[in-house]
């Protein structure tokens, strides 16, 4: 079973070309935080209220990526603010994406290549080596945003990150979402940790809007 | 005539808690009841995987057919609800007999 953190990489990948393409730009980070926090809220380590962020568990999961994060969590007593440590891992450049295309190296659904642009520029592509993981993410969010049902947590998760980070046009198209916006914004809105997501990429892209944001 | 299940939650709503009272709303909708109340009056907080847990049970009541609501819920949780939008899955009202005047209005 992949990680969340995984699966929203695998939505990052362009099945054609092996590319990574961003979504919203400088979303994917943000959204990349807010996977591993879920991920750990799903191992059963963390817990959130209406705003902050409490572990509930030191206990390690055994994923590399889910316990450096948990180590961080862990160092400050009581509870955290879920939107100011998302701003933080953004800040800090944590190289979640990297760390989440080694493991799906790993696992052998991607491949990882590296040539040279003009025998000087590195360029890196991560064609899919298997495309069965990576479909049936595409296949779960479409039906959890066209389905009537309720989706499962772990779908509905998915599709908030997703949303949050201008990823879902990779699934859908522009009228399908459209048709279901007020579905997917109730989806989006159930989880603290997609809400502090979704703020903290409105307020960052405000902020390079107004050429406010210092340099990170 | 098929009686609702009345199920009372007592305390926080949280993940160490959340599997407990998965349990029991599952045991309750395996009985085929025609609705189920949820009791928050002695609830005192629901955190994220309390709203898990609460949204999955009306996913199952949804799949089962079987009519849901919550009452007696205290201003600070009824605020969690509205902000995460869990009151659009779940009708909530301020009493068990109003409740319970809407699951199953011929009782």
């Amino acid at each position: 079973v992949l990680t969340l953190l995984e699966e929203v990489v695998l939505l990052t990948i362009d099945p054609r070309s092996g590319r990574l393409r961003g979504g919203t730009d400088h979303g994917v980070p943000y959204a990349l935080a807010g996977a591993v926090l879920f991920d750990l809220a799903i191992a059963g380590r963390i817990d959130t209220d209406a705003t902050s962020i409490r572990v509930t568990s030191h206990a390690p999961t055994g994923n590399a990526i889910q316990d450096r994060v948990l180590a961080e969590l862990s160092k400050q007593p009581g509870p955290r603010s879920v939107r100011d440590f998302v701003e933080e891992v953004f800040r800090q450049r944590t190289d979640l994406e990297g760390e989440a295309l080694r493991q799906l190296t790993e696992r052998g659904i991607i491949r990882h290549e590296k040539t040279k642009l003009l025998w000087v520029i590195d360029r890196e592509r991560f064609p899919l080596v298997e495309g069965k993981p990576q479909q049936l993410v595409t296949a779960r969010l479409a039906q959890a945003i066209l389905g009537d049902e309720i989706p499962d947590m772990r779908d509905i998760m998915l599709v908030s990150l997703a949303h949050a980070c201008g990823l879902l046009g990779v699934v859908l198209a522009p009228a399908q979402l459209e048709a279901r916006a007020d579905w997917i914004e109730k989806l989006s809105r159930i989880e603290t940790i997609s809400r502090s997501v979704g703020e903290a990429i409105t307020t960052l892209m405000r902020d390079l809007a107004r050429g406010t944001m210092g340099p990170f | 005539m098929a009686q609702p299940t009345i199920l009372e939650l007592v305390g926080q709503i949280d993940n160490t808690t959340a599997e407990g009272i998965e349990s029991r709303v599952g045991a309750a909708l395996d009985g085929k009841p025609p609705a189920l109340v949820l009791d928050f009056t002695k609830v005192t907080f629901v955190s994220s995987a309390g709203l898990r847990v609460l949204l999955m049970a009306a996913k199952r009541c949804r799949k089962d057919n079987v009519a849901i609501a919550l009452h007696s819920i205290a201003p600070p949780i009824a605020e969690v609800f509205a902000q995460s939008g869990l009151d659009a899955f779940l009708p909530t009202y301020e009493s068990r007999a109003a409740a319970l005047g809407a699951v199953a209005p011929g009782l």
